[in-house]
């Protein structure tokens, strides 16, 4: 993916330069408004990254300027402001997503492939993952040739999981897909949920395909994890 | 005399511009009020005294007239005098010269005040008179008979006495008024020194009256001019003579309390996140630093850095927590609110825990009524029922019951959470909604349990940004009920005009198919 970062703290910006460069995106990194909205307008990108505090004019400005003449490329918008002031500010202003710093990587990622998926995007009425095998319509899944009943629950984790197959999906992502709920309390509500989803997938098989990536999230892959 | 007139010329064109315009110092202004109102009544009450002397005067004189004329007439009559027969005495003949010479004689008593008589005939032609009598135009159409005039300067009294004769005798009597108008004259004097008395003393009298009214004003205005953030234990004085005033003060000084309290509080906060913060700092720095600090595997590397994300992950959490105490301020949330389906948000916080309740072997109960709504704000919400829940799955043992009920009673919704857990001791009980308190950390099942200790506080500023009340009633050994009392009781099935979380949905695919199962 072509990427734009408009984003003026230098450390944010250079790991998001060396993290969205990493997992493969071209990523140009500026650290002003006016750069940014100079090419937004004269270049094609995939998507852009936006920060609503910049020192010279307001994220929210660039993005107004943009849609006026005419660039439909989809904004993902990066804030710290409150969340009564997100759902205001942020979604009412044509940012196609948001992101609250602090965010996890992987978290990032995961919306900038959504975002640019949104227009190609064909729900499958199946979705495979090695062995692993979810039917959308009678919502059951099948590993190998044993057949596996599904909660509504553990039917939305899987299928979340399945989706970003091979990438890390946070708790926080589960939570917020699952239950719309951004609950960070301690009680590890979501692990207890993976558990459950667990015992009914990995059980008596030799290789899991739900992997724990300590201090992020969860992986669902086919194969032997072979970089992380 | 131009110079010396100009500068008191010009104070006066300065106070009426005051009176006109309305001086902008209250002080100023009551103090012309007072001088006005002094000087108006002072007026009057001259006028009034002025007007009353002379009437009394005046009266006193009549009286004197009165009997003097009466004296007369019975001597006219006992004579059987007739205008011929006074005529005739003025010449020293007949029987009416004995009472000619008794008016001459009253007439010498009286000289000293001018005092007169008059006899004369039917047809105004005088028959005699006194030498004293004035030259004065009375008519037959200007007399009555028996009613004092005022004529000239004189007091004049008439009688028509009946003669043997049809046509009449009339005796006149006056005498004249020159003293009264002296004595009111005098009366005029003293006022005139008054009012250039009253000129001076009513304006000072004014100031002073005013000064003394302001000056509880001018001690309110001081003292909360002095007051500072940092400085706030000054009080006005409360002088216990319950007037407005008085009132006024207590008014500033409860209002003072509250903010005093509430900077206590937001201070308090503020040192508390501090150190809050610093414990996860420590562990990030010290992790980092062991990291750099020498040559190690990449595995170590990679433990080292996940327990820095850990770190984070906590540090991110008491970050949110502070924002969302912070943005329950009711205004906030009044300017946001919107319909929100509570019975299906607690149902989805319930299904979500329900894992959790399993894993250790709690019965989480759902006794939620349908279709409950209420006006607010859902993302607060559902961290009051979250936390509610978490807290009672988190303190009941294995084998116990959390029982969640959602129901409308009156004109409220009522949100309960109960659990069979240990209670909480009453030595707590007082500070569970403080910031920061965490209870005996030996009661809590869940030995690594990290809360940030602002769960319970940031539910009870959600309930009251909502204006609602939160209650506890715990027995310790039998467990805790939390009860969420929300104003309003809607329909959640009722036609509303922004969906809870609509323009989520309307931007955000990821989240658009979630609550697939609902």
């Amino acid at each position: 993916m072509d990427l734009l970062v408009i984003e003026d703290e230098a450390v944010l910006g250079k790991a998001l330069q060396r993290g969205l460069s990493d997992s493969h995106h071209e990523c140009t990194w500026v650290r002003n408004g006016k750069k940014g909205l100079d090419l937004g307008l004269s270049q094609r990108f995939d998507a852009i990254i936006l920060d609503l505090l910049l020192p010279d004019m307001e994220g929210l400005q660039v993005l107004d300027s943009l849609r006026t003449r005419g660039v439909q490329t989809p904004v993902l918008v990066l804030t710290a402001l409150g969340s009564v002031e997100n759902r205001v500010r942020g979604l009412k202003s044509g940012a196609d997503d948001y992101l609250v710093k602090p965010f996890a990587f992987p978290e990032l990622t995961a919306r900038l492939e959504a975002l640019s998926r949104r227009s190609s995007f064909r729900p499958s009425m199946t979705h495979t993952v090695g062995p692993l095998t979810l039917d959308m319509t009678t919502r059951r899944a099948s590993r190998g040739d044993r057949e596996i009943e599904l909660s509504p629950t553990e039917f939305t984790v899987l299928e979340y999981l399945m989706r970003f197959a091979g990438q890390v999906v946070t708790r926080k992502m589960l939570s917020q897909h699952v239950w719309d709920d951004d609950w960070d309390g301690t009680t590890n509500v979501i692990d207890v949920h993976i558990n459950r989803l667990r015992n009914k997938i990995d059980r008596g098989f030799d290789v899991p395909l739900i992997q724990t990536v300590r201090g992020h999230g969860y992986v669902l892959r086919a194969a032997e994890p072979s970089a992380l | 005399m131009i110079p010396m007139a100009s500068p008191s010329f010009a104070q006066l064109l300065k106070l009426a511009h005051m009176v006109r315009t309305g001086s902008k110092s209250l002080r100023a202004r009551l103090m012309i009020w007072n001088a006005c109102l002094v000087m108006v009544t002072a007026f009057a009450c001259f006028l009034g005294v002025r007007e009353g002397l002379r009437q009394a005067l005046v009266g006193g004189m009549d009286n004197v007239l009165t009997a003097d004329i009466r004296e007369i007439g019975l001597d006219v009559a006992e004579l059987h005098a007739t205008a011929a027969d006074v005529r005739s005495a003025a010449n020293g003949k007949g029987k009416a010269t004995q009472l000619l010479d008794t008016l001459n004689r009253k007439e010498s008593v009286h000289e000293h005040n001018g005092w007169f008589v008059e006899l004369l005939d039917a047809d105004e032609n005088r028959l005699w008179k006194s030498d004293l009598t004035p030259e004065l135009p009375i008519s037959e159409k200007t007399s009555r008979d028996m009613v004092p005039m005022s004529i000239k300067g004189y007091r004049v009294l008439e009688s028509r006495q009946p003669t043997t004769q049809s046509r009449p005798l009339r005796i006149r009597v006056g005498a004249p008024t020159d003293f009264i108008e002296r004595d009111v004259g005098s009366i005029d004097r003293i006022a005139i020194r008054g009012v250039v008395f009253l000129l001076i003393a009513a304006p000072l009298l004014g100031y002073w009256l005013a000064r003394r009214a302001i000056r509880p004003l001018s001690d309110i205005i001081e003292t909360t001019a002095r007051l500072r953030p940092n400085r706030m234990e000054e009080r006005l004085a409360i002088r216990q003579t319950d007037d407005e005033l008085d009132r006024l003060s207590a008014t500033v000084n409860q209002f003072l309390d509250r903010i005093a309290v509430y900077l206590s509080q937001s201070n308090n906060l503020l040192a508390n996140s501090a150190h809050e913060l610093r414990t996860p700092l420590a562990a990030i720095r010290s992790s980092i630093e062991v990291a750099i600090g020498g040559k190690r595997t990449p595995q170590e590397y990679q433990e080292l850095l996940s327990e820095v994300i850990g770190e984070c992950a906590s540090l991110e959490r008491l970050v949110n927590q502070l924002l969302l105490l912070a943005e329950t301020d009711s205004e906030l949330i009044r300017a946001h609110s919107e319909q929100v389906d509570l019975s299906s948000l607690v149902s989805r916080c319930a299904e979500m825990f329900s894992a959790v309740a399993e894993a250790s072997q709690i019965e989480l109960v759902n006794a939620v009524d349908p279709n409950l709504a209420v006006m607010g704000f859902g993302n607060h919400l559902r961290q009051v029922i979250n936390n509610l829940l978490d807290n009672a799955i988190k303190f009941t043992p294995p084998g116990g019951t959390v029982r969640v009920s959602l129901f409308r009673e009156g004109g409220s919704t009522i949100l309960r959470v109960a659990d069979t857990g240990g209670g909480i001791p009453a030595a707590d009980l007082p500070h569970i909604f403080e910031r920061f308190f965490r209870g005996d950390r030996s009661r809590q099942r869940i030995e690594q349990t990290t809360g940030t200790g602002l769960g319970l506080s940031i539910c009870q500023a959600i309930v009251a940004a909502h204006r609602g009340r939160i209650f506890v009633d715990t027995r310790e050994g039998s467990g805790t009920i939390m009860t969420v009392q929300l104003p309003g009781a809607l329909d959640a099935r009722a036609p509303r005009a922004l969906r809870e979380g609509g323009e989520l949905a309307d931007h955000n695919p990821t989240l658009a198919t979630a609550r697939s199962e609902s």
